[in-house]
């Protein structure tokens, strides 16, 4: 018995050694190689990769490497496991140089990423400063900036989009749509018309919209009344606002021009299809009304009409954030990369418009025109990768549209929460418990298929006692500090 | 090497004589041990370091559990050093919430209920098959019968949509046709239980019964013959010999069942019914509920918690359930 | 029946054991219809998934699944041939790392539970506790990370996906009592009293009588290299090295990204649009199982036999 004792005490030093080691020396790993003085900065992107991505790359490395002696290696992650691997990542303390940011608030809050504030007036002076105010708020955790955003859609609001094909066919205007409600007679028609098509399309995840602006996102049932007392914490379901617009979206459930599996359903509807006659879009000043709708529905088929109201939020200016990891062993060079990311013209347009000459001519200054061949599999989204501001403009994007968006960001208001990051460590696990509670009602009262009323008189008796009270405090006296 | 083997049973008296001189001829105790032991040791070796690497060493930072997990620029090692201790608040969420009681109960009650419809169909299925007149036949029931087993979760999902979509689904469209009043799965909670207990045995019988399937086959044919001579008719034949011989390893299945009863199959219950808040009290389990509760802040301190409890819990039911049965019969257990 | 005449004959080249137990003729009907319906009910998913990759995209959206859909497409299949080289790489990845990964597992497990098994090892007793201590704890997802990346160095080669997998401590113990139990000490003393080295007494002797266990821990070991994909999540970034399960994962994960942000299919759009939809989806799963499907059927002769062969002994 003894011997088997020591022996374990053995493995167990052997063991917590090679821990050690493994901790502290040996940090050699793939990232970061010098080769030729030009360093490889490795970033981590979500999504797929570009069919030419070594084309692409070629292009963009060249100018990267002639201003700043460096390369760029994205190493793409899908959708569904980018959050799991990046918290492996960050959690465990690996090299990576740049990574787009997940979950950014709660892991800058505990320290993953490297403090920019200094960094970037200093190496990406011309990004920065580019970028609209709402977007340094918006990112400022403690009095840090932990990221380089993405200037794209500083604002967003939720809009109902129309398949134009039936707006046509039924001779219908949806010029006085500015709520839920409005909606009735043209659902109405189409639904009576077309029996295969889902009137008002929506699924799994669908949020009922009403100018709030969500402290841990519009899962969760913290929010501030934009159109209210901006200095108090409600929830959101709360508001007879909320509950007449779900009443309208139950009246809809039950008469039938929702889905009636749309609770449970994660259906896709396709955007050029005619399968659906109005869904709920997310729309900013840089998709240009329904142009970029239009985009991906491949033709002049998408009319969209705003239902909420213009506000810069934080849940935009976090919307895609360039972080540089905690442990890069190049955080300069990194910043200045991500500076021309987000300033260089070339480099820019020649990731998210694809190779000029084969996807794209140019056609003026700042103008292109897509050529017959465009491949959209060839090219980088744009909205998560670099300044949307000096990204060229298609042919039907007129000089009006251009300052017409300038003038909407500028006059956007902003969110009274924007730059509120909540800190939860103090209220995990009522949060989880909440979120748990969320989950089992939320799907169902948004679409529509319970009646509201009642559910919610159930929900907030489950949200208390999960603990809603101490949270919304808590958040409620951060909040008070917060604004002083 | 045979020489020495040739001695090994003047071993014992040879130890104590050498552990008398073990000051004086401690080369040559060791020279001995490996000797006696050098190929065994080369055998565990392999497995000895896979352990060290893949559980050993990493196994340590399960002190997370027990921590309030903060990021040092200094690395992970670093990070779990100066991460303040916060005793058992990271497990809290497990206990403190209003549906702890209902978890539980769900977790617990499915597996009983797999482990034993488990049992009983499948070595019904295998005993069936075993006496089926056709061969071939049987070969290919069993190949069918095991391809649920290669299909994922979400795949099976949507298969039991395809029969249960309030609109479209097959079962609402016979409803409908004879009649009736179409009926909305995905909302009412009081059919899942039942669904969950049939598609969860499905999808495994197959494997469950080539495995006693197997064992049966294995049967002395003697005995059978006996019996028949005896005038057993078929009954009293799998009374009296074909399922005596099926205990071992239906006692050996049901340990491992015990030893997962506080885990439970996350697909199954996250995607067959299809994460519906309405189905709620008859869905929610274990697995489902923490990653429901941390999906939104991916607190690792938390989740190490959790699989911390679970991992304690399983192993402890394992031991002794495991206890339980050596007691019984020490020929079923499983060590 | 009309087997009847050649029963006779049959009688003499089979085992008397099938017919010793099998069923009377009538009952038999009834059992084989029993057994042929839930067959047919494990039967019918695949026959679905089939039917579902070959169903247009339309008919999905508006029809929902169904068992027998209004139009039909094989737009899936086009989509996949395009994508056809990286399919067959990440299939031969898969196989590779099944074949191999399966191989190293039962080698490693099975000479790790013999020496445990063996009365006369001196510290068994130490690395069968060595061995039921991993039961007790998952080790964390992260420090795995990092006993990989920072000391075993294998991120991005094909390592990553074999070693993490490499042997399973659980299966050590249980074949730990197999050994036991299937082969007696007996035995082995009188092949150590005739000289054998224990190396053969292992190969020669033990394996023989240990083809069943050996045979149910390998499928096993196989079923989960050939699902693995969460080892190449973590570890592997190079293409030529994603294995097939990772590869459908991916595309399913984007696919689902997109419905479930129907909302903000605007920003979402551009990044996915060239991403293949449901059809697509069931295609791979075809694609996926249908090795397994094929490969079962000769597997399942010598697996089958295997555990009887055990199972005899008794």
């Amino acid at each position: 018995m003894k011997k088997w004792q020591k022996a374990m005490l053995g493995v167990a030093s052997v063991a917590s050694l090679a821990l050690l080691m493994a901790g502290c020396g040996n940090k050699k790993s793939s990232t970061g190689d010098t080769k030729d003085g030009v360093t490889t900065l490795t970033v981590y992107q979500v999504g797929d990769k570009p069919k030419n991505y070594d084309q692409l790359m070629a292009k963009a490395n060249k100018v990267f490497e002639k201003e700043i002696n460096a390369k760029l290696k994205f190493n793409y992650i899908g959708w569904g496991d980018f959050s799991q691997k990046m918290t492996v990542m960050v959690s465990s303390g690996d090299d990576y140089d740049i990574a787009r940011a997940d979950n950014y608030a709660i892991n800058a809050q505990k320290g993953a990423y490297t403090d920019l504030t200094k960094l970037l007036p200093k190496y990406a002076s011309k990004a920065y400063k580019d970028l609209d105010d709402a977007y340094i708020k918006g990112n400022t955790i403690d009095g840090k900036l932990y990221a380089m955003p993405v200037q794209g859609n500083v604002y967003a609001n939720a809009n109902i989009a129309f398949n134009k094909h039936f707006l046509e066919k039924y001779n219908l205007d949806i010029k006085d749509v500015k709520t839920y409600q409005d909606l009735e007679p043209l659902l109405k028609a189409v639904h009576a018309g077309e029996k295969s098509t889902v009137a008002l399309a929506m699924g799994k995840g669908f949020h009922v919209e009403s100018n709030f602006d969500y402290v841990s996102g519009n899962g969760l049932p913290f929010a501030v009344d934009l159109e209210g007392d901006g200095t108090k914490i409600v929830n959101q379901y709360d508001s007879p606002r909320m509950l007449k617009n779900l009443n309208t979206i139950h009246d809809y459930y039950q008469k039938g021009y929702i889905a009636q599996d749309a609770a449970s359903a994660s259906r896709d509807y396709p955007m050029e299809g005619n399968t659906w006659f109005a869904r709920q879009e997310t729309v900013g000043p840089y998709d240009y009304g329904n142009q970029a709708l239009n985009n991906s529905a491949g033709g002049d088929k998408i009319e969209v009409a705003a239902i909420t109201d213009d506000f810069k939020t934080t849940s935009q200016a976090q919307m895609s954030n360039w972080v540089v990891g905690n442990n890069s062993k190049h955080k300069e060079l990194a910043v200045k990369a991500l500076g021309l990311l987000n300033s260089n013209p070339e480099i820019l347009n020649g990731l998210v418009w694809g190779i000029k000459g084969e996807n794209w001519t140019k056609t003026g200054d700042t103008t292109i025109k897509l050529t017959k061949n465009f491949d959209n599999s060839k090219r980088m989204p744009a909205w998560n990768l670099g300044n949307n501001k000096i990204l060229y403009t298609t042919s039907d994007t007129t000089e009006e549209m251009i300052k017409d968006r300038d003038e909407s960001i500028a006059n956007a208001k902003q969110s009274p929460i924007l730059g509120f990051n909540f800190d939860s460590s103090s209220v995990k696990t009522e949060l989880s418990n909440i979120q748990n509670v969320m989950d089992k009602y939320s799907d169902s009262l948004n679409t529509g298929t319970v009646d509201p009323a009642s559910t919610i008189k159930k929900m907030d008796a489950e949200l208390k006692t999960a603990g809603y009270d101490k949270v919304q405090k808590e958040m409620q006296k951060q909040f008070d500090a917060w604004r002083k | 090497m045979s020489v020495n083997q040739g001695a090994a049973t003047g071993e014992s008296r040879e130890t104590q004589q050498l552990e008398k001189l073990a000051q004086q001829k401690r080369p040559n105790k060791f020279v001995k041990m490996l000797r006696n032991n050098g190929t065994f040791i080369l055998f565990c070796l392999p497995g000895a370091l896979w352990m060290i690497f893949f559980f050993y060493i990493p196994v340590f930072a399960n002190v997370v559990a027990f921590k309030e997990f903060h990021f040092s620029p200094n690395g992970f090692i670093d990070s779990l050093i100066t991460s303040p201790w916060v005793g058992w608040k990271n497990f809290e969420f497990l206990f403190k919430s209003n549906d702890a009681w209902l978890i539980t109960r769900n977790t617990v009650l499915y597996n009983v209920g797999f482990i034993t419809l488990n049992l009983i169909i499948s070595v019904f299925f295998a005993i069936v098959m075993s006496m089926l007149r056709n061969g071939r036949l049987t070969k290919l029931y069993q190949t069918w019968m095991l391809l649920p087993y290669f299909l994922s979760w979400v795949i099976i999902s949507y298969f039991v949509y395809a029969f249960l979509s309030p609109d479209k689904g097959l079962i609402n469209s016979m409803i409908v046709a004879t009649g009736g009043k179409r009926i909305n799965w995905y909302i009412e909670p009081m059919y899942w239980p039942y669904i969950l207990l049939f598609i969860g045995t499905w999808k495994g019988i197959g494997y469950n019964s080539i495995l006693y399937f197997a064992t049966v086959m294995g049967i002395d044919p003697t005995y059978f013959e006996a019996a028949e001579v005896d005038g057993a008719n078929k009954w009293q034949q799998i009374k009296h010999i074909t399922l005596p011989s099926l205990i071992p390893l239906m006692t050996l299945m049901t340990i491992l069942a015990v030893g997962r009863i506080f885990s439970a199959d996350f697909g199954l219950f996250y995607n067959v019914p299809m994460q519906s808040g309405s189905l709620y009290n008859v869905t929610q389990v274990f697995d489902t509920y923490v990653f429901k509760g941390l999906k939104a802040t991916g607190d690792l301190g938390m989740s190490s918690a959790a699989s911390l409890f679970q991992s304690t819990v399983g192993f402890v039911v394992l031991m002794v359930s495991n206890a339980v049965v050596r007691h019984i019969d020490p020929e079923s257990a499983l060590f | 029946m009309e087997a009847t005449p050649q029963e006779p004959k049959k009688k003499k080249s089979r085992i008397s054991a099938v017919d010793v137990r099998s069923f009377g003729k009538g009952s038999n009907i009834v059992f084989n219809i029993i057994v042929f319906l839930f067959a047919l009910s494990c039967l019918l998913p695949f026959f679905f998934v089939v039917i579902i990759s070959l169903t247009s995209e339309n008919a999905l959206t508006v029809n929902g699944y169904q068992l027998w859909p209004k139009e039909w497409s094989i737009s899936a299949y086009t989509f996949l041939a395009q994508n056809g080289a990286q399919l067959l790489r990440s299939l031969g990845v898969t196989v590779f790392i099944t074949v191999f990964g399966t191989i190293i597992n039962t080698t490693i497990t099975s000479t790790y539970a013999y020496s445990i098994s063996r009365s006369n090892f001196k510290f068994k007793r130490f690395f069968t506790i060595f061995c039921l201590i991993t039961m007790l704890f998952a080790p964390g997802m992260v420090a795995n990370y990092i006993v990989v990346t920072n000391l075993l160095h294998l991120n991005d080669t094909i390592w990553a996906l074999i070693l993490p997998m490499a042997m399973s401590p659980f299966n050590a113990i249980v074949m730990r009592t197999f050994f036991k139990r299937q082969v007696s000490d007996s035995i082995i003393e009188a092949a150590r009293i005739d000289g054998a080295s224990e190396t053969r007494i292992l190969l020669q002797i033990v394996l023989p009588l240990a083809v069943p266990g050996i045979a149910t821990i390998s499928l096993f070991a196989a079923l989960g290299f050939w699902n693995d994909w969460f080892n190449a999540l973590l570890y592997i970034q190079n293409d030529n090295l994603v294995p097939l399960q990772y590869y459908l994962m991916r595309i399913q994960s984007n696919i689902e990204m997109l419905t479930k942000n129907l909302g903000a299919g605007s920003q979402y759009a551009s990044s996915l649009a060239a991403v293949p939809k449901e059809a697509t989806r069931m295609a791979m799963v075809v694609i996926s199982t249908v090795p397994i499907v094929i490969t079962y059927p000769f597997f399942q002769k010598y697996f089958v036999k295997g555990l009887t062969i055990g199972g005899v002994k008794e």
